[in-house]
Parts: structure tokens; sequence; C-alpha cells
């Protein structure tokens, strides 16, 4: 009895995922949206610290501070 | 240099302000190695004493147990609570674009996590106040600073969270949702129910806590670092967040399911058990599809080669493959009775905390590093730490699964128990050699993290970047918006799977937890003798000693429904026989034999002697001593070691009184249930192989030729006590009443030496031995009877011998019987029995010597007040005639 619950359960939840995937395109785009916006996400974070390094070993203290409260 | 110290100068005073944290990164990174360095270095102490038990002396602060229970703290709380803690301030700021809650609240939550949390609780349990449950031994009170600690962590991390809207979340993300919510549910009920329910029951949350631990803290966390770092590093989005969320959800939903697995062949309701084997083997395909989604993320990437935070997480992708897999099919029956309580799960627990946890952490931590500004950083000394590492944990997680299988064929096939700790030595030996490379990795993690010139890190990664320039490129030409957004729909659907998990949770505790212990109560209601003893104060003060010094974590107190148990333990234990026992203390591991049964089976000397100095009585045994709760001797014990052998005689008490009516009456109540019947048709209730016997049916034993194996036999079982020439002075024989047999001064017939080692000799520390095979039995009596000394006895006169004869009718005969066969009319009233002069002839002068001293333990008095000199020369000389020589 747990077990068949525990399994169809689980299938079940697996299988709604599965068919929403299949057939909606648009939600299959939906869903692997995350990935990218993490992406970009990254990148601009790797970015910011690409300035920052830039600016350090450039500028002056003053102009750091200023560069940060841009940021 | 100077610019970048400028900029690190500047990094500094303004990282608060900044999106991440980074010195709460770089704190809680540094706190996470030292704390991974102690509790390595209790792990090696505990493993050092498996083949060098002696090796911490009389140090009671650093026992076994003690420093068991800090090395698992250790390694859960203070090591990977505090790396995922390190990646959660880099990692949030970066999924969300925001800053976590709050600076100060984060020193706050540094501070309790390690000074109110780790420290005072390591404290704690090595001057042993603790509580003796699997990963939950720190005590109650540091389980309230815990549950602090994880509400702070919540406030700290959420919010972001929350405010970027559901639907955009990636798969990092819920996974740490995911953890720090379903961590605060379920700590409370692995650490603190166990102290409020007794016996199966506690043992039930016990199994739910294990897992969820892993399950709920531990793998989410890690996973988020896996899918947080691989896309962050090759500079290209995951293979599918669709397989990713399919994961997610179904670690959520199955995880929790997962916990009776531990106690698989218990007496938790069997149709929990098959749920939770169920759960297991569905976790194992969810595994497979996450596995293959982290895999496909990573292919063609030629960032491995450059990246070290990515290497690490690559190896705890594999690591998460096998232990998971592995873990799916232990749980299964038919490997689980076989290889449950061996080594094979500590190797396994190792490759999950220590193989996929642990390199997930440092890739977590290695990553974030690399990323302040400010840090110092060396990649030559991280290569060499991950390739330690690497090497470390491999042979470590090989050596205890082979070890563990080499323990399942001894104990499967019924071995004498010695068998199996001689054969694993090699394998121990292997084991803590191979922390070895494992110190030295994270020694070279630590040096590399704290070398190197500062701001080394982001420089490297600026060289890599520029080297690979198509990356960031090829990452921007993905980041595609979808055209089209039912939003809505996903909400919804993530909403409704954030409940179905929470569901599944609450299910887990309900079917896994609360409906067992239902169960459990109405078979101990229909099943408990009634009246039954409580623990005395003396036993309740012991049973606190027993979880204190961590024994429940080498011996277990559960007798398994498996005809193995059965064979070598007795029979299966029943719920209602832990009734008393708040917490449980079934235990998960077996190093020494089963104590279910443990009362009745030794007497009280023995098991003194063996707490004093255990390889005195057990010359192969690898316990560790516990001389501080003795006096300098085993004759002079102090209080503790007095309780705690009332507690072990304590042990299987209950059930022995009930036996066998109460089994009977058992066996009518439940006709139809197979467990239960089980476990009241065993042949034997007590089944340990040392257990004495007053009588019973032997087995046809031989006389055999002198040999090296009834040599090795003597070394192993009998010399500690017999000494090694069987003069009875072994290193044990002045704490024994009586004391040992000098073997030297008696003659045996085989059948006497074949009844003392089948049926030992019941009142005496002298154990039964049949758990040896009957060759091996052969070959000792053999090499026991080489013993005996020839002596040239004078000639006795007639009248010598007619004195005798009326001295021993006046004053033997209501003991020792009137032929000599020890069966007088007073027998029944000894505890034990009077020599049998028919099978055992001591030589003139031992007859005198205990004639006029008496033997000490026994009812055996000086008779030099009631005889004189020549009576007691003309008895002995008398006694003599009984004997029945064998041809």
């Amino acid at each position: 009895m747990i077990i068949d619950i525990i399994v169809l359960s689980s299938l079940g939840l697996a299988l709604v995922f599965l068919l929403s995937w299949a057939m909606r395109s648009e939600l299959r785009a939906r869903i692997e949206k995350p990935k990218y916006l993490f992406q970009q996400q990254l990148n601009n974070f790797e970015k910011y610290y690409q300035r920052t390094d830039e600016i350090n070993s450039q500028q002056t203290d003053n102009e750091v501070e200023q560069h940060r409260e841009k940021l | 240099m100077s610019e970048v110290f400028k900029a690190s100068r500047l990094v500094t005073k303004a990282a608060t302000d900044e999106l991440v944290d980074t010195p709460l990164v770089y704190a809680h990174s540094i706190a996470a190695l030292v704390c991974v360095l102690f509790a390595i270095l209790c792990g090696i102490a505990i493993s050092l004493q498996f083949f060098l038990p002696d090796v911490l002396g009389s140090w009671h602060s650093m026992a076994w147990g003690r420093m068991r229970y800090a090395h698992t703290q250790g390694i859960m709380l203070g090591w990977l609570g505090n790396a995922f803690l390190a990646f959660l301030y880099h990692a949030v700021p970066v999924l969300t674009g925001r800053k976590v809650f709050s600076h100060n609240l984060g020193r706050w939550l540094f501070g309790l996590w390690n000074f109110v949390v780790m420290l005072p609780g390591w404290l704690l349990v090595l001057s042993g106040v603790s509580q003796p449950i699997e990963w939950a031994e720190f005590p109650l009170v540091i389980d309230v600073f815990v549950i602090a600690a994880l509400v702070l962590a919540a406030i700290q991390f959420l919010p972001p969270f929350f405010k970027n809207g559901l639907e955009d979340l990636y798969v990092s993300s819920w996974y740490i949702i995911g953890a720090l919510v379903f961590t605060l549910l379920a700590y409370p009920m692995g650490n603190m129910i166990p102290e409020l329910v007794p016996g199966a029951k506690s043992a039930a949350f016990t199994g739910l806590w294990i897992h969820d631990a892993v399950g709920l803290f531990v793998t989410p966390l890690a996973l988020s670092i896996l899918y947080f770092i691989i896309p962050a590093v090759t500079g290209r989005p995951i293979y599918s967040h669709f397989l990713s969320m399919l994961g997610f959800w179904g670690l959520f939903f199955l995880y929790p399911l997962n916990g009776t697995h531990h106690y698989v062949f218990s007496v938790i309701p069997m149709a929990a058990q098959l749920g939770a084997i169920a759960a297991s083997a569905l976790l194992g395909v969810i595994v497979i599809v996450v596995v293959t989604n982290l895999l496909m993320s990573l292919r063609g990437s030629n960032m491995l080669k450059k990246d070290i935070g990515l290497r690490f997480v690559l190896v705890a992708t594999i690591f998460y493959l096998i232990v998971s897999v592995q873990g799916a099919l232990q749980a299964q029956m038919s490997l689980n009775q076989v290889v449950h309580f061996t080594d094979w799960v500590i190797g396994h627990s190792h490759l999950a905390m220590l193989g996929f946890a642990t390199f997930a952490g440092i890739g977590g931590i290695v990553h974030s590093w690399q990323r302040i500004p400010w840090a110092r950083y060396n990649a030559g000394a991280l290569a060499w730490s991950f390739w330690l590492l690497v090497i470390g944990i491999s042979i470590m997680v090989i050596d205890l699964t082979i070890a563990g299988l080499v323990q399942a064929e001894l104990w499967q096939n019924g071995s004498p128990w010695y068998e199996s700790v001689q054969q694993s030595r090699p394998y121990w030996l292997i084991r803590s050699l191979s922390s070895i490379p494992i110190v030295a990795g994270f020694i070279l993690l630590f040096y590399g993290l704290c070398s190197g010139e500062k701001g080394a890190g982001l420089t490297l990664l600026a060289k890599q970047r520029h080297e690979d320039a198509n990356v960031q490129s090829g990452s921007s030409a993905n980041a595609t918006e979808p055209s089209t957004s039912p939003a809505y729909f996903l909400r919804m659907s993530y909403r409704v799977a954030a409940s179905a998990a929470i569901g599944f949770f609450i299910l887990s505790i309900g079917l896994l937890g609360v409906w067992p212990g239902m169960e459990l109560d109405r078979q101990i209601a229909a099943m408990s003798p009634p009246d039954l003893y409580t623990y005395s104060e003396s036993e309740a003060r012991g049973r606190q000693i027993y979880a204190r010094e961590g024994c429940a974590y080498c011996h277990t107190q559960q007798i398994r429904f498996t005809d193995a148990d059965i064979s070598r333990f007795g029979a299966p234990t029943l719920a209602w026989e832990g009734q008393f026992d708040t917490p449980h203390m079934w235990g998960t591991r077996r190093v020494g034999p089963d104590l279910s049964r443990a009362g009745s089976t030794r007497n009280r000397d023995w098991h003194l002697a063996h707490l004093f100095a255990p390889r005195s009585v057990v010359p192969w045994s690898i316990m560790p001593s516990y001389n501080a709760f003795f006096n300098g001797s085993a004759d002079q014990p102090k209080q503790e070691a007095l309780d705690l052998v009332d507690y072990l005689e304590s042990l299987g008490r209950a059930r022995e009184l009930a036996w066998p009516d109460g089994d009977e009456t058992i066996k009518s109540l439940f006709p139809d249930n197979k467990w239960t019947q089980m476990a009241v048709t065993s042949p034997l209730l007590n089944a340990h192989p040392g257990k004495s016997m007053i009588s019973g049916e032997l087995p046809d034993f031989d006389s055999a030729p002198l040999s090296e194996n009834g040599e090795m036999l003597w070394q192993t079982l009998c010399a500690g006590c017999h000494g090694d020439d069987g003069t009875g002075n072994g290193p044990a024989a002045d704490w024994l009443r009586p004391r040992p047999a000098n073997l030297t001064q008696y003659d045996y017939t085989q059948q006497r030496l074949a009844d003392v080692l089948w049926h030992g000799v019941p009142g005496t520390a002298m154990p039964a031995w049949r758990d040896i095979p009957l060759s091996g039995l052969n070959a000792l009596a053999s090499y026991v009877k080489a013993f005996a000394e020839e002596e040239s006895v004078a000639p006795s006169g007639q009248l010598q011998l007619v004195t005798g004869q009326r001295v021993y009718q006046n004053n033997c005969v209501q003991c020792h019987g009137d032929a000599g066969d020890g069966q007088g009319f007073a027998v029944s009233q000894l505890a034990i029995a009077p020599t049998d002069f028919t099978k055992q002839r001591p030589t003139l002068g031992e007859s005198v010597r205990v004639l006029n001293n008496g033997i000490e333990g026994s009812s055996m008095a000086p008779w030099t007040d009631r005889l004189s000199e020549p009576e007691i020369l003309a008895v002995s000389y008398y006694l003599r005639q009984f004997y029945e020589a064998e041809p």
C-alpha cells in the first residue's frame, strides 16, 4: 500500500512534469529561461569584478570609491 | 604588487557595501578548514584505535566514542556547514542580483555557528555530555542554538530569492531555498524527538534524521554548488533546466521517505521498511537523471584543465552518482541483509560526506575565494590538494567497501567474531594510511588559500577568460529570452510542487515516524509481559555511561530478522524489549558483537576485567580500555564501572524472564505475521556462542594430534586468563574469582574438555566457544591436555585410603556426590558446579592446595580448621580413584 502510494505519486508527478514539457513548447522555453538569466547574471558579476580590478590598478582611492558608488 | 595591495585595502573597506559580502565568505571558509582539520584529526584518532586500541592511553576525553561524536558533528556542522555558508555568501547575491539580508546578521550567524555551536558542542561531547544518536551527537542544549542559527540563515539568505519571484528561479536557488527550509523542519524532528520517545519508535525517527541530514541539508546545498559552478566556469548554461528541476523535485519528494532503510529487517513495521526501500530505488533513478544533466553540461568544456574549482565539482558529481546508486542498492533487502552493519556502510557514508559533499564544498569555497579581490590564491597548491584528496578518499572508500564485503562473508557463514576482527585489521590499517593524503590535501588546500599573491585568483581568472574569449560571447549568444511567457502556469506548478514537497516531508514523518510508532505501541501493548522491571538507579546510570562513551557505535542492540543474526545472537529484538530505552541505542554498526542479550552471558568479574583491560580476557579484542572507571585495578572498580556492568547485565533480562511462556503467547496472538513468528520461534533466545550453559547435547568431539591450529586458538582465546603456559596466571587471572584453572595440575577426559569448551563453566568467567569449528575445538582440547604435568605419586596405604574415604563421606559427598561425579544433593544450591572427579583429576599437590586454601569465589572453603594434615592428604589420595581415564 505504502509502496504503491510512493511509486504512483512520484511517477504521477514526474509524468505531469514530462507531459507539460512535451506538449507546450512555450512552457519548455519558459522552464529553460532561468538558466539563461543565470548566465547573464554571472556575466554581469564577472564584468563587475573585471571593472573593479581595472579601476583598482589605474585610479586613485577617491576614484575607486566614486566608481563603487556608481555601481 | 602595490596596486594589488591598494585594491585589496579598498575592496576590504568597501566590502560590506558590495554585492558579495567577501569578509564573510573568507571567515566561513577559514572556519570550515579549521573545523575539517580538527574533525579529521578526531577521525584519525579513532581509526588508529582499530589496530592500536591503547594508542591514546587513558586520556578519557579522547575515548573512542567521544572522538567519534566529535568527528561526525565536526564534519557535518563544522566543515560542511561553514563551507556551505561561505558559498551562500557568494552565490545568493550572484543568483539574485541582491545582497544578503544583513552584514551584521552574518557576523552574528558566524559567531553563533562557530563559537556557540561548534566549540561548546565539541567540548561537551569530549567531556561526556552528548546524545547517542547518529549525526545528532551534540546535546540538546546545543541543538537549540543550531536551530537558532538555522533561523538566522533563513533570514539572511531567503529574502533575496523571494523578492525576485518564483518563476525565474535558477535550480541552484531552488536547492538553497529547499535546504534552508527543510533543514529547519528536519533538524528538531531528528535531534529532539528521539529523546522523547523510547525504543523502536525512537529509532524510526533517528532513521528519518540520518537520511534527512544527508538528503535535505548536505545534498541540496552540494547540488546547488554543482549547478552554480558548472555554468559559471564553462560560461555556458546547463544542459537542461527541465531535467534539473525534475531532479530537484524528485529529491525533495523522495529523500525524506528513505529514512527507515537504515533499519531494514528490524521490528519497525515492514510496510514502512518496504516504503523506504521503494523510495530508495526511485531516488537512485532520480540521481541518474541529475548526474546525466550535470555531465552533459560539462561536455566539451576545456575549463576542467584550467579551473580547480570545476575539477572538484566534476569529482563530486561522479562521487554523487556512485554513492547514490550504491545507497539505492544497499537499501534492497537482498544486499542489505549481507552488508548492513559492516564497513561497507562506513565506506558509503565517507563517500557521501567526505567524497561527494566535501568535494562540492571545496569546489564552492575555491570558486568563491578566487573571486575575492583581496584574497591570496595559490593555484599550484590547490591543484596538488585536489589530487591528494582524490587519491586519499578513493583509497579509503574502496578499502572500507572491500572490508565490508569480507566482514559480510564471515558474518554470514557463522565464523567466530574474532575472525572478522582479525581479517579486518589490514583494511583498517590501510584506511588509517589513507588519511595521510587526505590530511596533506586539506593542509595544501589551506595553504593554497592563504599563500600566493593577493588577488591572484582574479588575475588568473582574467587570464583564463582572455585565453578563452569565445566563452563569454558564446554564453551571451545563448542567453535568449523566450518569446511567450506562461509565467502564471509555471509559477503555479512550482507552488504545487513546493506544496507537494512539504506534503512528502510530512508524509515521511507520518509514514515512517508517527504511523510506525502507533503500530509499535499496539505491538507493545499486545506482546509486552505485565509488570516489567524498569532499570534500577545503577542500571540507569550505567545506561548513561554506555551512551556518553559511544558504546552503541560499535555494539548494536538489535538482533535483526535475518537467519545470520538469529543463529549468531538469538531471537530477533521485539519492540517491547526497548520500551524503557529513551533514546534508543540500536546502533548502526557492529565492530563488536550485538549486546541485546548481554545479560547473563558473562560473569561480573569478566565484565570488569574486560572494561579495565580488554585484551587481558580477549587477546584479540580492539575495544578501548576504560581504566578511568577503576582505581588502578580491575578488582577496584569505581561506581561508574559497577553501574556500567549493572546495565550490561540488564540487557535482555526482560525477554529472558518472559521466555518461553511470553513468546508462546505472542505466537498464538499473531499466527499469520511472518516476522513475529520468526521472532518467537527461534531455537535459542540468546544464541551468544560464549554464553555458558549447565548442560546440553555435545557434538562429537574427537581426539586430535597437537597442531599449530590448537596453539593459535590457545593464544587467541585462552592465554589471556590461563596464561601462555596454562598455569592459570594470564594477565586477567588476578581479577577473576574463581581464578582460571591451572591446567598443568589436572588430567581431563576428552568428554570433560568437550563439555567445558562447548558449554563453558557457569558461574565463572570461563565462556563457551560454540562459534569455533569442531576441528578447532578438538585441536584446542589436545593442546589443553598436553599441559598436564607428570606427577610421581607415592602409593597410598590401605589405612590412608580408608581415612580418605571416611573424610570424603563425612565432608565432601554433599557436593561432590558418592561417586565423586559432582552430583551431591546440594548441587542445586551452588552457583558453580562442584568438580566431577570422574572426568577431571587434580594432582595430589593441587588437591592438597585446594583443601588448604579453598577456591575463592566458589563454595569450596578451606578445610584446615576441620581437617588435619594427614586427613587432607588422605582424602586427596582417595578422590584420585574416581577418575575414569579414557583408553
